[in-house]
């Protein structure tokens, strides 16, 4: 089950770069980006940190595909 | 993607260990009877390249020195130009430098195992070399001081252009404690494929030790090599295995006392 983000829109929307949005929410420039690029699931923790840095909800920031539906809030 | 998961079959897996087990009996057999009957001609074909390895590996490792060191610290030049340059903003840019630098750190690991290693083999034997052959032993010597001192300036840059372009990185290599800090300062991800990478080295070693070990085996049937190896063998097994599910249960144990 891939999961999806639209962490990229929101950090144009923000006005940061991936650096400094891993400043943002404590985590590294290459973990941004691998999140960005679906490479990588962040915890849950990071999760709820970077849908904070962002000002939306984890649901909104996050969703993943079940039997090919995909399910957005 | 995803790969699907393998459907179990528990009689084919002990089916293919079985054979696997009986092909490698065969081959075991065949070639220790080999060995035996061979002894003379393994023998004196071991001598002949172990003769070779001592009187060449001094300038071997020389050559290993400088091939791999220039190239290490070329690529570590061009890294550090390319970090200067970047504007802090284009992704793709830094990414591939930092792939460099990871290249780069692994020549220079490579270089320094072989350089060890053939330094080392040309000292062995030192005790049998007379007196007048001494000098030659000035080569792998020199060769070790220069290796020493260039893994240190070099791994120290290494290190200090990674924390310039992740500043939130930490530990100083003259440290003994900088791997645990090094550690500490990386993030869920970057932990997580230290982890990764660390148990697929784990597995790795779990088959190279048996086959080690084997080669030794073979080799101790027609050549005099003594227990040392085996030794040698017996106790990094042992510390690789213990450490790694000592490790495993200090975790498990963790966990189940953070319960409440």
């Amino acid at each position: 089950m891939p999961l999806y983000n639209r962490l990229k829109e929101y950090r144009a929307r923000l006005g940061v770069n991936q650096q400094e949005m891993g400043r943002l929410v404590g985590v590294s420039r290459q973990t941004i980006s691998l999140i960005e690029r679906g490479d990588y699931s962040p915890s849950i923790t990071l999760a709820l940190k970077l849908a904070k840095a962002c000002r939306a909800s984890v649901e909104e920031l996050f969703w993943y595909e079940e039997d090919g539906n995909e399910e957005e809030s | 993607m995803k790969k699907k998961a393998r459907k179990e079959n528990p009689r084919r897996s002990f089916l293919l260990f079985f054979l696997i087990m009986i092909i490698s009996m065969i081959i075991g057999g065949i070639g220790g009877g080999l060995m035996v009957d061979q002894q003379k001609s393994v023998e004196d074909i071991l001598q002949t390249v172990f003769n070779w390895m001592e009187q060449g590996s001094g300038w071997a490792a020389l050559g290993v020195t400088v091939v791999g060191m220039t190239a290490s610290a070329g690529v570590y030049l061009w890294c550090r130009r390319e970090a200067k340059a970047w504007d802090g903003e284009d992704e793709k840019y830094i990414e591939r430098v930092e792939d460099w630098l990871s290249m780069g750190q692994i020549m220079m690991n490579i270089v320094m195992i072989l350089s060890f290693c053939l330094d080392a083999m040309a000292f062995s034997g030192l005790f049998e070399t007379a007196e007048e052959e001494w000098m030659r032993l000035l080569i792998p010597l020199m060769d070790l001081i220069v290796v020493l001192a260039f893994i240190v300036i070099l791994q120290r840059s290494y290190v200090e252009l990674a924390k310039r372009i992740n500043p939130e990185k930490r530990g100083d290599t003259f440290d003994f404690n900088f791997q645990k800090t090094w550690l500490e300062s990386c993030d869920e991800q970057e932990q997580m494929i230290i982890y990764k990478s660390s148990y697929r080295s784990f597995r790795a070693m779990q088959t190279v030790f048996p086959i080690c070990w084997c080669v030794l085996l073979m080799l101790s049937i027609a050549v005099e090599i003594g227990v040392i190896p085996f030794l040698l063998i017996g106790v990094l097994w042992m510390i690789h295995t213990m450490t790694y599910y000592m490790g495993t249960m200090k975790a498990y144990g963790k966990g189940r006392k953070n319960k409440k």
